[in-house]
């Protein structure tokens, strides 16, 4: 039997939950406005 | 039209199969981690394998992950270095508003005078960031309480907040705030108002009790594990979600594995920073001796996760130094210079907080300047390509598969370090050995989340264009 389609990214994963990253607000947190919209 | 012989695997992407899956994953593409199932694993490596309606249907999802690439289209790597925004969208200040710590941490690079921001000084620069999203359009701003230790400042950060957050409003921006503390004077009070105003909450913890107590005192000598702990079980016990900031050095770089295990344990989420003083030594000696130390440690951390993940279903929750394993391209470490800026407790801004011991280094004052933050960071002379730079022009950066994770590293270490802040970071080897293992660590987390739903297998929505 043929193997089911699967190609799914993260945020299809998890739906936008925020727990598979750790928040930093570490001084080095990017928010240099040049990484994508959040 | 899509045409098979044309498509390749995008030259950076990274690929690996865990738990019968396989996983791909593209530094700054917009897909983050994609899972596969091995069949559209071994169509990303050969495309023209192609055979039936579903292999189609695979390829066309490949392509819109970002994995695949149609050389026919001009969408290489240098294209993407080179496309930057011209506007600020979302603005970040450090917010120093205690010079003074109730710890004695010998790492610690602020110099401290006791002294905390006055409410004159705080309300300048409120104006200041009024001023500044009105004049250059900007949707967001973030606003990180610390210092010294912010805690100390209670009725100023609790009125910050409410202020920021209605003067923004009125200027139909988004207010965000972030409190980095470290832990001990936290109580049901903070976190009431934590929670009340959705604050990211950050708390320093550098070890178990032995390693954490050696380095992290209060100012009679005693240690600190105890009430931080107690403060992070308090916050838990909430409902409270926080990530916990640690700093590797060279002297509690043995206690990382036990601590690793008793964050995974906790189901705490984290960032390891990593530091080596250079305030006696202006060179990079030592740093092949401090990495290789790391990445001992960081291996035995890794592989307890690893096994914490799949037997136990533990989400992967972790961030190594300046590494971002995510859909965003890093084509800068972090803010400073560009969208980002520092204010002392006594009003005088700089480009990073770790500059502050100098006030020759500052760039401006929210109280004597009538420039907004953003003019300032214009014109300033400390650093000024800060500004203009980014990691595609960086020497040793602009062909590495990895830039877009890290952005070359703090500028302000490699500045320190090498002369330059447009260089590989002096980590960059650590970097190199371990960005796929924290490829691997997320994907696992994924795919175990995948599982728990059942196993199910869907690629979302495609349209053929075959």
């Amino acid at each position: 039997m043929e193997e089911p389609i699967l190609v799914l990214s993260e945020c299809e994963i998890t739906q936008g939950r925020p727990e598979f990253s750790a928040q930093c607000d570490c001084p080095c947190d990017d928010d240099s406005g040049s990484c994508g919209d959040y | 039209m899509l045409t098979l012989g044309n498509l390749s695997k995008h030259q950076n992407c990274y690929t690996n199969e865990a738990m019968g899956y396989g996983y791909a994953f593209v530094p700054g593409g917009n897909a983050g981690i994609v899972i596969l199932d091995r069949r559209s694993l071994r169509l990303l490596s050969n495309p023209l394998l192609s055979q039936s309606d579903s292999d189609f249907t695979r390829i066309n999802l490949l392509v819109q992950k970002g994995l695949l690439i149609d050389s026919s289209a001009d969408l290489a790597q240098p294209l993407l270095f080179s496309i930057e925004r011209n506007g600020i969208r979302t603005f970040g200040t450090w917010l120093h508003v205690a010079n003074t710590c109730n710890l004695d941490c010998p790492y610690c690079y602020i110099r401290k005078c006791n002294k905390l921001m006055p409410e004159a000084i705080a309300e300048a620069y409120v104006r200041k960031l009024e001023e500044s999203v009105s004049h250059h359009n900007i949707h967001e701003v973030v606003v990180r309480f610390a210092g010294g230790e912010p805690t100390l400042q209670k009725k100023l950060v609790f009125k910050l907040v409410e202020k920021i957050t209605k003067r923004m409003q009125e200027h139909n921006v988004i207010s965000r705030f972030a409190l980095i503390t470290n832990g001990t004077l936290l109580d049901e009070s903070w976190i009431e108002f934590i929670k009340l105003n959705n604050v990211r909450l950050s708390i320093s913890l550098d070890g178990v009790e032995k390693w954490h107590d050696k380095i992290r005192f209060f100012s009679d000598g005693s240690g600190t594990f105890n009430s931080v702990w107690k403060a992070i079980q308090l916050c838990k016990a909430s409902g409270l979600d926080l990530t916990i900031l640690t700093t590797i050095t060279e002297a509690n770089v043995e206690g990382i594995p036990e601590l690793t295990r008793l964050l995974v344990e906790s189901n705490l989420g984290s960032r390891y920073g990593v530091y080596r003083d250079t305030s006696t030594n202006d060179s990079h000696v030592g740093y092949p001796d401090f990495i290789s130390k790391l990445s001992d440690v960081l291996r035995q951390s890794y592989d307890y996760y690893a096994d914490a993940i799949k037997n136990n279903g533990i989400s992967f929750k972790h961030q190594l130094a300046d590494i971002r394993i995510d859909r965003y391209r890093h084509l800068r470490c972090c803010s400073a210079g560009r969208s980002g800026i520092s204010v002392n407790y006594d009003g005088r801004v700089y480009l990073c907080q770790s500059e502050m011991a100098d006030k020759q280094r500052s760039i401006g004052c929210v109280h004597q300047d009538s420039s907004t933050f953003l003019e300032m960071l214009g014109k300033q002379k400390v650093m000024p390509d800060l500004r203009t730079r980014n990691v595609g022009n960086y020497e040793q950066c602009s062909s590495c598969q990895w830039s877009l994770t890290c952005g070359g590293g703090c500028p302000m270490v490699n500045c320190n370090t090498y002369g330059t802040f447009a260089t590989a970071s002096p980590y960059c080897e650590l970097f190199k050995q371990f960005i796929s293992r924290l490829i691997d660590l997320k994907a696992l987390s994924l795919i175990c989340e995948i599982l728990k739903k059942g196993g199910s297998a869907y690629g979302g929505t495609h349209s053929s264009s075959f």
